[in-house]
């Protein structure tokens, strides 16, 4: 018997949208101590890491390992149909499928049928990162948005005292710099200074599938090497994570 | 193996035109790969991922190329496709950006022979919803794991545009010399190809058994055998003057040719370019089932639409309404068929096609029912050159194209155009000449009524052998309205804005197709020409060889491949030909 259960539907959504921008069919392993998600887009660009451990549910139970595969956009559609403050569960049936119920005053409980898939748990990227910033996420958006106008790729450039976003093109070019004083940097923590260049769309493509489920974000990287991502979607331990590979320019 | 390795030798192949070193080269390619992996080598050296009879194609266009490069070099589209209009090429364009810019990704792998051609393989057979995705993102990883000239040959190969300059002799050669010990077994090697039909599959058996193996390679149930070819002459004296005393004459239906294999109940049939065709003609494989008296047979027929109320065959177009993939039942109901079987090429175990005609033909008759549908193609022997043009007007007027004359004891030569099998058309005894296939390589935009659609098409034959299609003539007459909105429809996917590189021509036209749509014309002569550059220099230094007055005869020859066309030998042969009648007069 495997169950998960958390009191508002901020996490899973944010889960489904985010697997949505990577991956047609996900799956989960489930087991006493956690539940985990992982999967790389097919051309091995970026990779999503969900390592949940039981505590961050408001209640997990699972005493043999589980493992599921859905059909991502099913999944996306029926965690559409739920309301802020319905409480999600997730458990299995003796079906091959998957129980869903939004619980808030009434009931409602869906089935999806599970899939077969030949998917292979992907490998964890070793990374040695020399920068990391904790930023609020609405300006992280609106940074990378900035920089859209003019280009498709941004280069992050991190210094002990600040950290500047920047991309160019044809059109032109556009700059934003953060200090590590002003309000919008949580921490900045530089070993080394660093420079790497990025997809926009990928990075913002994350950035809005996690919406509002999270507050903040956490950006980790070297030169020249990917980036990490990391949203907090509850206070113990529910986190997206995020691997995307850098652009290489002359 | 690494695709590294490849690519190298790829490099310096396109930079040789010798023969002799660009079989060097290739001999020492096969040398360096495991005897597994040869196939794949094989199929990708010839720009292809599987034998012509299976029908795998390679399925990227132009577009979705250039959108996996854009992605891969992380350069937008615009500066992608501006690149691949200066530089003309796509795998030059890839290897350019890719050398300034790319994406890395998280993992990224050396590629291998087997990791590029999998891949590859799994692209073309993708299909249905969401496939042009799948293509994509399966052409991006392995882009993003390539190196900028290995990216060259990838995406080359994925549109079709590889051109090594390698022909399947020079493969032949290559493999002799490297693993049969010298080229003078060549002819073991092409033997096997001709009868098998699959160059990677007889590569592979010399590099496991050696010459023995591939000596005993028979003719095989399921593998097409390249069809004899026949050549021409125009007159039936020519023909008796040629081949001896005796000859065999047989009707030149106007149809197509099948090749059917039976094995019991299993029945399939493929087109005269070897492609499996049993799912247009559920019928043939009926009649097949019920009227060929052996349980294991592999024999050639010419299908043909026939009027079941008179019992006269049709043209031929009316036949290619057959050709679809759907409403295959229905068009079958519409336009029904009869086969003329006129070979028989195994039975029972026994390779016939290293028995004379005079016995093939009598082992034909007596395995094939007569009925209303099938029968063995009328057939009969002479030595007179009355006979021979008064069974000519016979078989014309009973709706056939013409004759095949062949020698009754000779082999049947897999893949040989010889003159142990010789056409004779009536055209050539007109003022007329024959109808040329040619395969179209552009078009021009039309003028008042035509404005809006293509109104003349630049046509092409085929130098076979640099495996180059030069341009012979503009024709944009003989086209109907329906022909002229359907044509644009079936070249869709074949457009290309830049002139691909097979291609030869002195003039340029409002868009370029890749060379796939063959079509029949009819010219009332050959003349020199300093713009077309077919045969360029072969009769006079400076000029190639053009059609005047051309006509489209409202025939398109889907059963022919743009290698099948009239080529540039014909072309130069029939120049000369025609040469000679107005001397006469």
């Amino acid at each position: 018997m495997f169950l998960a259960k958390t009191a508002t539907n901020s996490e899973w959504r944010a889960v489904a949208s985010a697997i949505k921008t990577l991956v047609e069919e996900a799956t989960f392993e489930a087991t006493s101590e956690n539940l985990i998600f992982r999967a790389m887009d097919p051309s091995h660009i970026a990779l999503i890491d969900l390592p949940w451990p039981n505590i961050a549910f408001e209640r997990y139970e699972c005493d043999k390992p589980f493992k599921f595969s859905i059909r991502v956009e099913d999944f996306v559609k029926l965690i559409g149909r739920s309301d802020t403050k319905d409480s999600v569960e997730i458990s299995s049936t003796e079906e091959d499928a998957l129980l869903l119920r939004l619980m808030n005053g009434y009931k409602r409980e869906f089935k999806i049928h599970l899939i077969e898939s030949t998917m292979s748990t992907a490998p964890l990227p070793k990374l040695d990162l020399d920068a990391k910033v904790l930023m609020s996420k609405a300006v992280f958006e609106k940074v990378l948005s900035d920089i859209s106008v003019v280009a498709d790729q941004v280069s992050i450039h991190a210094l002990q005292e600040n950290i500047s976003f920047s991309g160019k093109s044809d059109i032109g070019a556009a700059t934003v710099q953060l200090d590590k004083n002003g309000a919008d940097i949580l921490e900045l923590e530089v070993k080394e200074e660093c420079k790497s260049t990025y997809n926009i769309d990928y990075l913002l493509g994350i950035a809005k599938a996690i919406g509002s489920a999270s507050d903040t974000v956490s950006c980790e990287y070297a030169s020249k090497k990917p980036v990490l991502l990391q949203f907090k979607l509850n206070e113990q331990g529910a986190v997206v994570r995020y691997f995307l590979a850098p652009r290489i320019s002359e | 193996m690494n695709f590294s390795l490849i690519v190298e030798s790829y490099e310096k192949l396109e930079a040789t035109s010798g023969r002799i070193e660009m079989t060097e080269l290739l001999a020492s390619l096969v040398r360096q790969t495991p005897k597994g992996e040869l196939t794949m080598l094989v199929y990708l050296t010839q720009g292809k991922l599987r034998p012509d009879y299976e029908g795998v194609e390679l399925g990227v266009a132009e577009k979705l190329a250039l959108r996996a490069l854009a992605t891969a070099s992380g350069l937008s589209p615009e500066k992608v496709r501006k690149a691949y209009i200066v530089e003309g090429d796509i795998g030059s364009a890839a290897q350019k950006l890719l050398e300034r810019s790319r994406q890395e990704s998280l993992f990224s792998q050396r590629l291998t022979l087997k990791l590029v051609y999998d891949t590859l393989l799994k692209i073309a057979k993708t299909s249905g919803e969401g496939s042009i995705e799948t293509k994509l993102r399966e052409l991006v990883k392995l882009l993003n794991d390539a190196t900028a000239l290995e990216a060259k040959y990838i995406l080359r190969t994925a549109m079709g545009v590889l051109r090594l300059g390698v022909a399947d002799y020079t493969i032949l050669d290559a493999s002799a010399l490297a693993l049969l010990g010298g080229k003078s077994q060549r002819h073991a090697l092409e033997r096997a190809y001709n009868i098998t039909s699959d160059l990677g599959y007889v590569v592979e058996l010399a590099a496991r058994e050696g010459l023995k193996g591939v000596e005993k390679v028979q003719v095989q149930l399921g593998k097409p055998i390249r069809p004899m070819l026949a050549e021409r002459l125009e007159s039936a004296e020519a023909i008796l003057d040629k081949m001896g005393s005796e000859v065999a004459m047989e009707y030149k239906l106007d149809g197509e040719r099948l090749q059917v294999h039976k094995r019991g109940d299993n029945v399939e049939l493929f087109s005269r370019r070897l492609e499996k065709i049993t799912h247009n003609y559920p019928d043939v494989v009926q009649y097949v089932r019920e009227y060929v008296k052996a349980t294991d047979a592999i024999l050639e027929g010419e299908v043909v639409a026939v009027n079941t109320d008179t019992g006269e065959y049709l043209p031929f177009q009316e036949l290619m309404h057959r050709r679809r993939k759907h409403g295959v039942d229905e068009a079958m109901k519409q336009y029904p068929v009869a086969v003329n079987f006129f070979e028989l090429l195994f039975i029972k175990g026994d390779d016939y096609t290293n028995k004379p005609y005079s016995f093939r033909r009598k082992v034909l008759e007596s395995v094939i029912g007569v009925t209303k549908v099938t029968r063995p193609v009328p057939a009969k022997r002479t030595r007179s050159v009355e006979e021979i043009e008064e069974y000519l007007e016979q078989a014309i007027s009973e709706g056939c194209e013409g004759l095949v004359v062949k020698d009754p004891n000779a082999l049947y030569r897999a893949g040989a155009r010889e003159f142990s099998w010789i056409k004779l058309k009536r055209e050539y005894r007109s003022e007329l000449t024959d109808t040329i296939d040619l395969v179209i390589i552009g078009a021009f935009h039309g003028r008042g009524r035509r404005a809006g659609v293509y109104g003349t098409y630049l046509l092409a034959a085929y130098d076979n052998k640099r495996n180059i299609f030069p341009s012979v003539t503009k024709v944009g007459t003989g086209f109907t309205d329906q022909d002229l909105e359907k044509f644009p429809k079936i070249l869709k996917e074949f457009e290309t804005h830049v002139k691909p590189p097979n291609i030869e021509s002195g003039l340029v036209p409002d868009i370029w197709y890749r060379p796939h749509m063959v079509i029949e014309t009819i010219a009332s002569e050959i003349t020199l020409s300093p713009i077309h550059p077919a045969a360029m220099g072969s009769i006079r230094k400076g000029s190639g060889l053009a059609l005047r007055f051309p006509k489209f005869t409202g025939k398109i020859r889907t059963d022919k491949s743009p290698e099948d066309v009239t080529t540039v030998s014909e072309l130069v042969k029939m120049y000369k030909m025609q040469l000679k009648k107005v001397e006469a007069k």
